[in-house]
């Protein structure tokens, strides 16, 4: 029985600017049940990525409410956050950042459990190689540095990380958008497995629709910082309501429907009257 | 149809000559970094290893004067570097006299070291008016004219070894703490930090674990690089007579001692001031070497990868 | 017709501080006037150092180059005055990152001149109606209100046009496209490709486009080589390619890309091929 594991309702987020204040996040609401993967698209500047940040309290949100399992989560202090870390975790979109460049795979790995009481060292050597494994890296690779890695097993590394913890919710922030297209079909696939294995549930953040319909059963559609449309993603994809979906899933280029040579009816719009840095086009 | 291309079976020449090897920009980085690390080193220690065995070299006593062999030139019997004004071996007043200059030196930056290396990251890491204070205090600190404000604390607190030495660590901490804070605040931004505050590791701990480790190395090269500014502003100070009373005879207490002999005993001045020269500008080759090091640091091993048998990576 | 770009047996190597690593592994390829190729790869696969390469962009004490690269029946290859005549003026780029490619402390307008002063035109006002027009051929609007700002003032889609009319300025057979469009956001891309099909429709000039997109390389290009490890792996036509691959590599990369399937707004059913 699917039950709502994570609901977010009215989520505001805003920042201070010269000018007075930015909204980053414009009431937003959803929720996603056990299992399940929401992906939650749109272009640069839209708030997806604040939204992944106040889901796993990198932020504090300005006002609304994050309910992880019943408990509302956005205002709480870091002490009484502290127990909820470990239910929900985050994989990060570059490879080369988000593993401590001193550090070995084992430390990397090692850490959460480290940080849940299991003091012994041994002992969180042996959990963190059945993570290596869990996520296809060799064993023989947990005494390297994250140098020594290429960026798909990076990847890899930091989804065995966010395992860990044992969380129930996994953000992914643009977890394959930095890959080759090759290895981000193999994490995609390492994601599914693991959802189907464990029952993980994901909030999927991604400006690729492709990548959105390999891995999410429900989507919501962002611009500056508004859920634009919503629903399931077979339904979306194939019959987009608003002019935004349309102009994205119009823009979207999927080599294999392709008819001719140079193909030119992509909805190329005249660019509109000069906008400041931070607009589309 | 599309045309495959397998071109496993054709195997290309290499095209790269020993002369392209040579001019390549990564062999001449290795080689000056190598270079720079070699020559700094044997200044640095051409200065260090006599003075720290000073004690055990025969040498006559710094402080026995003989007044029938008054300012005897340097390679003299028995004296390498002359005698003073008063009959002292001036090779023995050097060397016990760098003992006391490098161990000001060496703890000067120690606690530099550390003042500037906590407040920077806490600055750098905490920010808000942390890095208010400490950034204004440190601007405040650097644009006040060093010597006059390190002679003003002498005369207030006196010219002891230990408030010398406070007295310079302090003239250094404000560069420490600034590399250091502009090192965290990179380190910052990186998503590996913000990894480890999902995990639930507070702040501090991310800050020792996470951070520091990092950005260690290159601080320290800063650290090391102002060993020989140490080392300087405590002979300008000893110059001025605000440096160690007697009987500590340091480096610049030995110059200014010097100095009115000058035009008669050349060496009382120079062959000193040839010692501090030699220490610093081998202490600065060496950081700078070590700063400029390419990954993969050793010469040979390093042309050992173009030989003709080892095939490229 | 001889071809506007001919390139046999490329080898680039590097040396690093690993080793001496053979970037380019041997690759042959033309292009004629009015075609578009593109070269396709995943990262290190050695497409943009090919494409440095044949531009001459290496550095010197970094890379090695042999084989032989003609524009125009004219070696360019280890020739510098030969290729100091061609580059900028007969061959333009499209660097890859629109935001950070323009110089931040200067206007559009003075950057532009500087381009157009390269093609030989004399005088401010010349050069501002050229850079005016420039900016009208890349369809900006209001050209000549852009002149006077600043690169952080304007869009990555805006500043990608910037770049492209600064390669047109003089007036070049051949461009070269260094992922033109993987820093800026789908719908800035679709347009800035569109545009680059029109300029192509319009002038006649060639293109060799760079880009590890098989999306973009099926919607710009004539024919396309796959490239992996330095070397060439098939190369076709860009529909043949697409839909009926024969090497593996080809294969695996096109089975990665996730289908999107059909919608309901489809206008790439209905008309004809551009």
């Amino acid at each position: 029985m699917s039950q709502t594991v994570l609901s977010v309702e009215d989520l505001v987020v805003e920042y201070p600017v010269p000018t007075g204040v930015f909204r980053a996040v414009d009431s937003v609401s959803f929720s996603v049940d056990r299992g399940a993967t929401v992906a939650i698209v749109g272009e640069s500047g839209c708030g997806k990525s604040t939204i992944a940040k106040s889901i796993v309290r990198l932020l504090t949100p300005t006002s609304g409410r994050i309910v992880v399992d019943g408990t509302d989560i956005a205002q709480l202090s870091e002490k009484a956050l502290r127990p909820f870390r470990s239910r929900v975790q985050m994989v990060f979109q570059d490879p080369y950042g988000s593993l401590d460049p001193h550090l070995t795979a084992v430390d990397i790995v090692g850490e959460p459990l480290r940080l849940q009481g299991v003091r012994d060292k041994r002992k969180r050597a042996e959990k963190a190689a059945e993570l290596m494994d869990r996520v296809g890296l060799p064993t023989t690779a947990l005494h390297r540095r994250p140098a020594e890695f290429s960026g798909g097993q990076r990847q890899r590394i930091g989804i065995a990380r966010a395992l860990a913890s044992g969380p129930e919710i996994l953000v992914c922030d643009e977890a394959t958008s930095a890959l080759d297209v090759s290895v981000q079909a193999q994490v995609l696939d390492l994601l599914r497995e693991i959802q189907h294995d464990t029952g993980l549930t994901y909030v999927f953040i991604s400006h690729n629709l492709g990548v959105v319909r390999e891995i999410s059963e429900t989507v919501a559609v962002m611009s500056k910082g508004k859920v634009v449309e919503s629903g399931s993603t077979a339904d979306v994809l194939a019959h987009p309501r608003e002019p935004y979906t349309q102009a994205l899933r119009a823009a979207a280029l999927d080599p294999t429907s392709m008819v001719g040579i140079k193909p030119r009816r992509i909805t190329s719009k005249r660019p509109a009257a000069p906008q400041p840095a931070g607009a589309a086009s | 149809m599309t045309t495959v291309t397998d071109s496993t079976d054709r195997e290309r020449p290499s095209a790269v000559t020993a002369k392209d090897i040579a001019r390549a920009g990564v062999t001449r980085r290795t080689r000056d970094s190598r270079l720079k690390i070699w020559v700094g080193s044997i200044c640095a220690l051409t200065v260090i290893l006599p003075v720290a065995f000073a004690r055990v070299l025969p040498l006559p006593s710094p402080d026995a004067t003989d007044l029938g062999l008054r300012r005897l030139p340097p390679l003299s019997d028995g004296h390498l570097f002359g005698t003073d004004q008063l009959g002292r071996d001036l090779l023995a007043r050097v060397l016990f006299g760098g003992q006391v200059s490098l161990t000001i030196g060496v703890l000067a930056i120690i606690v530099s070291g550390l003042i500037g290396l906590t407040l920077g990251s806490l600055a750098g890491y905490l920010g808000g008016w942390v890095d208010t204070a400490v950034s204004r205090l440190l601007e405040a600190q650097l644009s006040l004219p060093l010597l006059m404000m390190l002679l003003l604390v002498v005369a207030l607190f006196g010219p002891s070894i230990p408030v010398i030495t406070f007295v310079i660590a302090i003239a250094q901490w404000p560069e420490i703490a600034r590399i250091t804070r502009s090192l965290v605040l990179v380190e910052r931004e990186k998503p590996y930090i913000a990894a480890a505050r999902i995990l639930g590791l507070g702040k501090f701990a991310t800050l020792f674990r996470h951070i520091l480790p990092n950005i260690i190395k290159a601080a320290s090269l800063v650290v090391l690089l102002l060993l020989a500014q140490a080392v300087l502003l405590e002979s300008a100070l000893s110059y001025l007579g605000a440096g160690p009373q007697r009987p500590f005879a340091t480096w610049g207490r030995i110059i200014s001692d010097g100095q009115d002999y000058i035009t008669t005993s050349w060496w009382l001045v120079t062959l000193p001031g040839l010692v501090i020269v030699l220490l610093v500008v081998g202490v600065n080759l060496l950081g700078d070497g070590l700063r400029d090091r390419p990954a993969g640091s050793s010469l040979r091993g390093f042309l050992d990868k173009f030989r003709p048998n080892r095939s490229g990576a | 017709m001889g071809n506007l770009l001919k390139v046999d047996e490329l080898q680039i190597e590097l040396v690093t501080a690993t080793g001496v690593i053979r970037a380019v592994d041997g690759v042959s390829f033309c292009i004629d006037a009015g075609e578009t190729v593109t070269i396709i790869g995943e990262s290190g696969s050695g497409k943009s150092t090919t494409a440095m390469g044949i531009l001459g962009l290496l550095a010197d004490d970094l890379a090695v180059l042999s084989g032989s690269v003609r524009f125009k029946d004219c070696e360019v290859l280890g020739n510098p005055k030969a290729l100091a005549e061609v580059r900028g003026k007969h061959i333009a780029l499209i660097p890859q990152d629109p935001m950070t490619a323009l110089s931040p402390v200067h206007t559009i307008g003075s950057q532009l001149r500087d381009a157009v002063r390269h093609s030989g035109v004399r005088g401010k006002s010349a050069a501002t109606a050229r850079a005016v027009e420039l900016l009208e051929q890349v369809r900006i609007p209001e050209p000549a209100t852009q002149l006077a700002k600043y690169p952080h003032q304007l869009s990555g889609g805006m500043l990608q046009r910037v770049l492209i009319a600064g390669a047109l300025a003089a007036g070049p057979e051949l461009i070269v496209a260094d992922e033109p469009t993987s820093a800026l956001d789908v719908t800035v891309q679709a347009s800035i490709l569109d545009l680059l099909l029109e300029l192509q429709e319009r002038t006649g000039i060639g293109m060799l486009v760079i880009t590890h997109d098989l999306g973009v390389a099926r919607l710009v290009s004539d024919r396309i080589y796959v490239m992996k490890n330095g070397a060439f792996v098939e190369n076709g036509d860009a529909e043949d390619l697409v839909r009926r691959p024969q090497s593996a590599y080809t294969k695996k990369l096109l089975d990665a890309v996730p289908a999107l399937g059909p919608w309901s707004a489809d206008t790439t059913k209905a008309g004809v091929p551009a």
